[in-house]
């Protein structure tokens, strides 16, 4: 059988995109890709920078409010809580900074049945950590367990948060009891990273007055 | 035989393809008007807890000079009567910090003399259109027990 080609070609509707329609397609489609993804990273770079700064805020707050009322310390149904508000006697030590110190050691109530005569917290500035020591009831405790007040101990490469400064003062200079302390804490969150070595921070200062419940 | 005459020749006309745009264009502005007020919450509520802790810091600090001095003390204060709340890049924040003290007797039956100290911490917010903003706390001290 034969066909007559000629025939039908003069049949067929020549229709389709043309490649100038195509290009512009594709370079519409291209940049509108462009603008949505930058825009949704944009948004999702910066949701997690607040959402950064917000947990920054709280929980320098929190360890503010932790060290005026006090950490939980003791073993088992025996625990207390000891910080500024609770404590007998407040003692400046570690490192001079800003005319105060980095420091503070806490003694509870000498007549409380439960504490034992050397008992004591230690509230200390370490390696961008808020930390503390115990001596309650007459023991140390579990040494191994780590005592991190603020931020919470995570692996060193993830550790975003650090607690750059953190001072006590005597509230009242010139008394030599220290009555009322002054506390000031600055930390920094890492928001973002231009390159490998620039990183950019955002940083909270809360300071207070805390006096000790023995007056 | 091939033909195109049965295909429909269809597609999506200028006005549909501008409302797509469209919706997707509000989708991302209210994205950012979003962030843009999530910001400036997380701001307000950063100054707040600093005012917080200055003016709860105030009340500590009048509770010790009434303890070891015997009486409360507008002059002799913690912070003084000023202090930045924010010194961040993109704000700066000074706080006005007043103190009042108001002697009565106690309601209850054992009329005890009391004072009612209230500590206010004021600034101008400017993550919200620089509106007047305050931290009021208020304690009681009883000066002896019968």
């Amino acid at each position: 059988m034969t066909v007559d080609h000629s025939t039908n070609k003069s049949r067929i509707k020549d229709s389709g995109y043309s490649m100038i329609e195509l290009m512009a397609v594709l370079v519409i489609s291209t940049i509108i890709f462009l603008g949505a993804t930058l825009a949704i990273s944009t948004f999702f770079l910066k949701f997690q920078e607040l959402q950064r700064i917000s947990v920054l805020n709280r929980e320098a707050f929190n360890c503010m409010q932790v060290i005026k009322h006090g950490v939980t310390v003791g073993i088992g149904g025996k625990t207390q809580f000891m910080g500024v508000i609770n404590a007998d006697e407040a003692e400046l030590t570690g490192n001079y900074v800003e005319g105060g110190r980095t420091a503070l050691l806490l003694k509870p109530p000498t007549s409380h049945s439960e504490y034992s005569a050397h008992d004591q917290i230690k509230i200390f500035l370490s390696e961008g950590h808020v930390r503390y020591e115990q001596y309650v009831f007459g023991s140390e405790g579990t040494t191994s367990r780590e005592r991190y007040i603020f931020p919470k101990r995570v692996n060193t490469k993830n550790q975003i948060m650090e607690v750059t400064k953190l001072v006590f003062r005597n509230g009242n200079p010139t008394a030599n009891n220290i009555k009322i302390v002054k506390v000031e804490l600055e930390a920094r969150v890492e928001i973002s990273r231009t390159n490998k070595t620039t990183r950019n921070y955002h940083t909270v200062r809360y300071e207070t007055f805390m006096a000790i419940g023995k007056m | 035989m091939i033909t195109k005459t049965s295909c429909k020749d269809s597609g999506f006309t200028l006005i549909e393809l501008l409302a797509a745009f469209a919706i997707v264009l509000s989708a991302l502005v209210a994205l950012f008007v979003g962030i843009q007020f999530a910001e400036r919450q997380i701001y307000k509520n950063y100054h707040n807890r600093q005012a917080m802790l200055i003016a709860s810091g105030e009340l500590e600090y009048q509770y010790y000079r009434k303890v070891i001095y015997g009486n409360f003390s507008v002059d002799n204060s913690g912070f003084g009567d000023s202090i930045i709340l924010d010194d961040s890049k993109r704000f700066r924040v000074n706080a006005n910090i007043s103190r009042r003290f108001q002697s009565k007797l106690s309601e209850d039956n054992f009329a005890l003399p009391q004072t009612t100290v209230t500590v206010e911490v004021s600034w101008r917010e400017p993550a919200e259109d620089n509106k007047t903003r305050t931290v009021r706390l208020i304690e009681d001290y009883y000066d002896s027990r019968p």
